[in-house]
């Protein structure tokens, strides 16, 4: 070792120098902070966005772009999902309509009462 | 000709675009990184103080977009992350992974300065690893440039210290 411990300091930083660079720093890899990394869950914050939120914090991981794709994955799903609905309710619509209208039965009944009136 | 007014008032520079501050940010990424090694003496934790000072700096887009000199700002930057990010666990004696040329120095070296208080450690780090002038020390530190050679002193002298231990 060096007689001064300063030298030995110095040589270190030398070391640092040429230390390897993890990728996730060369590629620019964000991390998010430590409170999202450890998911508050705020109100009114979607499933989807918690989501993203949960794949941007994981360290080397996940991108931006994973983040957004996952977020836009979600939003189709919720489109779908909402397309479902829509066909529920017309669905239902069609059946309240047909139960509403006068059965063949009644239609000739009502046929008859004309007639016989 | 065309003269410049940004260029020919000193101290003031023009607007950077979004292009070359990325570029900026982009190039200083392996150096920020490494002096966040030299201060933390740490891998692991070297990597969450410049995702940390690189967050700050993306979040301060516009001062880097204007400011004089960027690599000065970002030093400074990264300088507080660290020092937050050190004040934040205790000064026990860890080490652990700088790939060394002498890796019984390199270890006792780690040791001995996570026995330093983390003012002290970015102080030694900006001035044999940066190897920057007192001012330079002075405006990365936020102290005044006399301050420097006494805690400069004293921080060499805490290493001594701590090494003989």
């Amino acid at each position: 070792m060096n007689q001064d411990p300063v030298e030995s300091l110095s040589a270190f930083y030398e070391d640092c120098r040429t230390a390897p660079v993890p990728s996730s720093i060369v590629a620019g890899q964000m991390q998010a902070p430590w409170w999202i990394r450890f998911g508050i869950p705020f109100g009114g914050l979607s499933f989807g966005g918690l989501l993203a939120l949960l794949l941007i914090s994981m360290p080397s991981v996940a991108t931006k772009e994973d983040a957004f794709k996952a977020s836009q994955a979600i939003a189709e799903a919720q489109i779908k999902r909402i397309e479902r609905q829509v066909e529920n309710v017309a669905s239902r619509t069609g059946d309240h309509a047909q139960s509403s209208a006068p059965t063949p039965d009644r239609f000739v009944v009502f046929l008859e009462a004309i007639w016989t009136a | 000709m065309q003269i410049s007014l940004a260029s020919s008032i000193p101290g003031f520079a023009a607007r950077r675009t979004a292009a070359e501050v990325e570029a900026i940010l982009r190039d200083a990424r392996p150096w920020l990184y490494r002096l966040a090694l030299a201060i933390s003496a740490k891998p692991d934790l070297a990597e969450d103080i410049t995702q940390d000072a690189l967050i700050r700096a993306a979040k301060s887009c516009e001062k880097l977009r204007s400011v004089t000199e960027p690599h000065a700002w970002l030093r400074t930057v990264l300088v507080r992350c660290a020092v937050t990010a050190l004040g934040r666990i205790p000064l026990v004696p860890e080490v652990d992974g700088v790939v060394a040329t002498d890796p019984t120095e390199s270890l006792a070296v780690q040791g001995t300065l996570s026995r330093l208080n983390p003012a002290d450690r970015a102080l030694l780090a900006l001035a044999h690893f940066e190897e920057l002038s007192y001012a330079e020390i002075g405006a990365a530190l936020d102290i005044p440039v006399g301050t420097v050679a006494s805690r400069l002193h004293a921080a060499r002298d805490a290493f001594r210290k701590e090494w003989r231990k």
